[in-house]
C-alpha cells in the first residue's frame, strides 16, 4: 500500500467526522450555549370571548362596543424557580388587537415559573428627556402612532388607550363616547402571570397570555364613569389601573 | 457630577484640589459662548446685553433659510384641519405675538380652556404650557396642531399634506435633507420662534443707560421691586418670570383648568399655572391663564385684594395697600416694558 493509499481513507474518514460535527451545530445551535428564544403571544378576549372590533358585548351589564384597545408592554421579565430574573431591557411593544405576536430574545434553558411585566412606557422615555416621539424612526413602537399614542399636551404617551362607544341612557346602543387614557409615570403599572413554562430547544417558545378587556371595568359603572384622560378624572384612571393586572392571565 | 458646563459633566471638588481646572473652564465657557453667540449673529439674532443665551439644540441649529421655512409655516392656514387657522391667527405680532381675545377660537370657532400666551422670548423659556407639560419648544408646537379646539389635525397627516406641495417639499430636503415629518415641521416651527426676541423696551434702554426713567415710571420701578408690592418676588430677572409653577389665589375652584395638576396628577398642584413673563405686559391683555380679567387695572386689584385662599395659594401672596397714586406708578412702570421695535419687526412678518 502507497502512502497516498493510506493518506486517503484517513482523509476521508476526518472530514466525515467534521461534517458530522457541524451538521450538529448546524441543527440546534442554541443548544450549545444552553440558550434559546422566547415570544410573547396575546389573545384579546372580552368575557371569555374573542374579541371583534365594534361587536357589542355586556360589561357590568352596560352594552359597549370598543375600536381601540392599545397598550404599552415594557420593563419585562421573567422568573426562573430560584427566582433568578431575566430581563428583556430597552423592549417597548405596542400591543393593539392586530400586533399580538411578540419576540422577546434569548433565555436560558430553563423552567419559568412567573412572567412580570409593566402597562406603559418607563419614565425615562416617558419623559422624551433624551428621545422624544417625534425624533423616532417610524417602526419604532415609541414614534407617533395612528391612532395617537403620545399626548401632545404633556408631552408623555397614553400607556392605555381603550375608546369606543357605551349606552349610558339605557336603551341597549351604544351611542356614547368611551374614552380611557391611562398615562403619565405615577400610572405605569406592573403585571405578574404565573406560567410554570418550560423554556426548551425548540424554535418556538411561546409564552401566551390572555387579555381579558371586560376586567379593565371591574367595579367601574360605565354609564357614569366613561371617560378619563388620567388628569382630568383620576378617580376613575386609578380605579383601570387598579384593574389592569386583573386583566391578565395565562392562556 | 455636580455641574454640567458646556456638556461636560465637572466635579466641584476636583475644582478645590486643580485651581487650574478653574482657568480651563473659563476659557471652556468663552469658547462655548462664541460659538453660541457666532450662530447667533449668523442668523441675525442679536441677544440683548442682559440676557442669557438662548438654548439652541445640537440637532435643530439655527440657519437663515430653515427660520424663513418656519415663518411660513407659522402663517399658512394649512396647518390646521380645515384650513383656516394659522398659527399666527392666535399669535398676533401687534399683541406681542399673543391675542386679544379672552380665549381664541380655533377651527369651526371651537374655544378651549387657556388665554393664549405672548411667544416674545419663548427661546429662553424652560418648560412650555401654562401647566409646563412640554419640556422644549422643538415640538411645542405639537399642541396646538393637534389639539381638536385649535389646528384638530394629526401632525402626520399635516405632513403629508405638506409633501404634496413641491415647494414646502425643496424647503424641507433643503433644510434638513428630509421630506416633512413631525420632526422637521416642529422644528422649523420652533426655529422661527427662537428669533422672537424682545428686549428693546424702555425699561432695557433704561438700564443699558441710554434712557431714563420719568419720575412716575421711577416711582412705579420702585413699587415693583419693592417688599411692599413684592411683585419682583415671581416676576424676576431678565424676562421677567421665575419659571415657577403657583397658585396666585384667582379662584377658589379651579375644577374647569387645575393646571399643573392636570401633568403631575399631584393635588398639591391644583391651580398651578407657569408664571408669565410681563414683558409687553401692556399689549397682552387679557390676562390670567383663562384671560378672565380685561386689564392691567384688573389684575393690580386682584394682587391688592391678595386672591382667594385657595389651599395651594402661593405664601409669597397677601394684601398689598397700594394707594390710587401708587397704583398709576405701577401702571406707569408696566407700560416701559412695552417693545415697539419688536412689534414691528418686518422679520417677524
Amino acid at each position: 500500500m502507497t502512502l497516498k493509499s493510506k493518506v486517503t481513507p484517513a482523509l476521508i474518514l476526518a472530514l466525515f467526522a467534521f461534517a458530522w460535527t457541524a451538521c450538529d451545530n448546524d441543527d440546534d445551535d442554541n443548544a450549545s450555549d444552553g440558550k434559546t428564544n422566547l415570544e410573547l403571544q396575546l389573545t384579546y378576549t372580552i368575557n371569555g370571548e374573542a374579541y371583534e372590533q365594534d361587536a357589542v358585548y355586556d360589561i357590568g351589564g352596560v352594552n359597549t362596543s370598543f375600536n381601540v384597545a392599545n397598550f404599552y408592554i415594557s420593563n419585562i421579565r421573567v422568573m426562573n424557580e430560584d427566582g433568578e430574573m431575566t430581563i428583556f431591557e430597552d423592549l417597548n411593544l405596542l400591543a393593539t388587537p392586530e400586533n399580538t405576536t411578540f419576540e422577546l430574545g434569548e433565555v436560558d434553558v430553563d423552567h419559568y415559573h412567573m412572567i412580570r411585566f409593566n402597562i406603559g412606557v418607563q419614565a425615562e422615555e416617558n419623559n422624551q428627556s433624551e428621545i422624544d416621539f417625534t425624533s423616532r424612526p417610524a417602526n419604532d413602537p415609541l414614534a407617533m402612532q395612528t391612532p395617537a399614542m403620545h399626548w401632545n399636551w404633556n408631552a408623555g404617551y397614553r400607556f392605555l388607550r381603550v375608546d369606543g362607544l357605551v349606552d349610558t341612557d339605557g336603551d341597549g346602543t351604544p351611542s356614547d363616547v368611551l374614552e380611557i387614557h391611562i398615562g403619565t409615570d405615577n400610572f405605569l403599572t406592573e403585571a405578574a402571570v404565573m406560567l410554570q413554562k418550560d423554556a426548551e430547544y425548540t424554535d418556538q417558545n411561546i409564552i401566551e397570555l390572555e387579555f381579558d378587556i371586560a376586567n379593565l371595568f371591574t367595579d367601574i359603572d360605565l354609564t357614569t364613569e366613561n371617560i378619563t384622560h388620567t388628569g382630568d378624572y383620576p378617580d376613575l384612571a386609578i380605579k383601570i389601573k387598579d384593574n389592569i393586572p386583573t386583566a391578565f392571565t395565562k392562556k | 457630577m455636580d455641574r454640567d458646563i458646556c456638556g461636560i459633566p465637572i466635579r466641584l471638588q476636583l475644582m478645590k484640589q486643580y485651581p487650574q481646572i478653574l482657568i480651563f473652564l473659563f476659557l471652556l465657557v468663552m469658547v462655548c459662548k462664541k460659538e453660541m453667540n457666532t450662530q447667533a449673529q449668523e442668523v441675525g439674532l442679536k441677544i440683548p446685553e442682559g440676557f442669557p443665551l438662548p438654548n439652541i439644540p445640537d440637532n435643530n441649529p439655527l440657519t437663515p433659510s430653515k427660520i424663513a421655512l418656519g415663518k411660513r409655516l407659522f402663517y399658512d392656514t394649512a396647518l390646521s384641519i380645515d384650513s383656516t387657522v394659522a398659527c399666527g391667527s392666535c399669535h398676533k405680532q401687534e399683541f406681542a405675538f399673543a391675542d386679544n381675545r379672552s380665549i381664541s377660537p380655533g377651527i369651526e370657532g371651537k374655544l378651549g380652556f387657556r388665554n393664549v400666551p405672548s411667544l416674545a422670548n419663548v427661546a429662553f423659556v424652560e418648560h412650555f404650557n401654562k401647566d409646563g407639560g412640554v419640556p422644549t419648544l422643538d415640538f411645542q408646537a405639537l399642541v396646538p396642531i393637534e389639539d381638536d379646539f385649535e389646528m384638530g389635525i394629526s401632525i402626520q397627516d399635516l405632513a403629508k399634506r405638506l409633501n404634496a406641495d413641491s415647494s414646502y417639499q425643496s424647503a424641507f430636503e433643503y433644510n434638513f435633507g428630509d421630506v416633512a415629518s413631525p420632526f422637521t415641521i416642529t422644528r422649523a416651527l420652533a426655529a422661527f420662534q427662537r428669533t422672537m426676541i424682545s428686549g428693546k423696551s424702555k425699561y432695557d434702554k433704561v438700564m443699558r443707560g441710554e434712557a431714563t426713567f420719568s419720575t412716575q415710571e421711577k416711582r412705579g420701578y420702585d413699587l415693583f421691586t419693592s417688599e411692599k408690592a413684592n411683585c419682583s418676588n415671581c416676576h424676576s430677572g431678565f424676562n421677567f418670570t421665575n419659571g415657577k409653577f403657583m397658585n396666585n389665589g384667582l379662584y377658589l375652584d379651579y375644577s374647569k383648568d387645575t393646571g399643573r395638576q392636570r401633568v403631575t396628577i399631584d393635588s398639591a398642584d391644583i391651580g398651578k399655572f407657569r408664571v408669565p413673563s410681563l414683558r409687553n405686559v401692556e399689549l397682552t391683555a387679557p390676562y390670567m391663564h383663562d384671560g378672565s380679567l380685561a386689564s392691567l387695572e384688573d389684575v393690580i386689584t386682584h394682587y391688592k385684594s391678595g386672591g382667594q385662599p385657595h389651599p395651594n395659594k402661593s405664601s409669597t401672596l397677601r394684601p398689598i395697600a397700594l394707594n390710587e397714586n401708587e397704583t398709576a406708578d405701577l401702571l406707569i412702570f408696566l407700560k416701559t416694558l412695552t417693545d415697539n421695535t419688536f412689534i414691528n419687526n418686518s422679520d417677524f412678518r
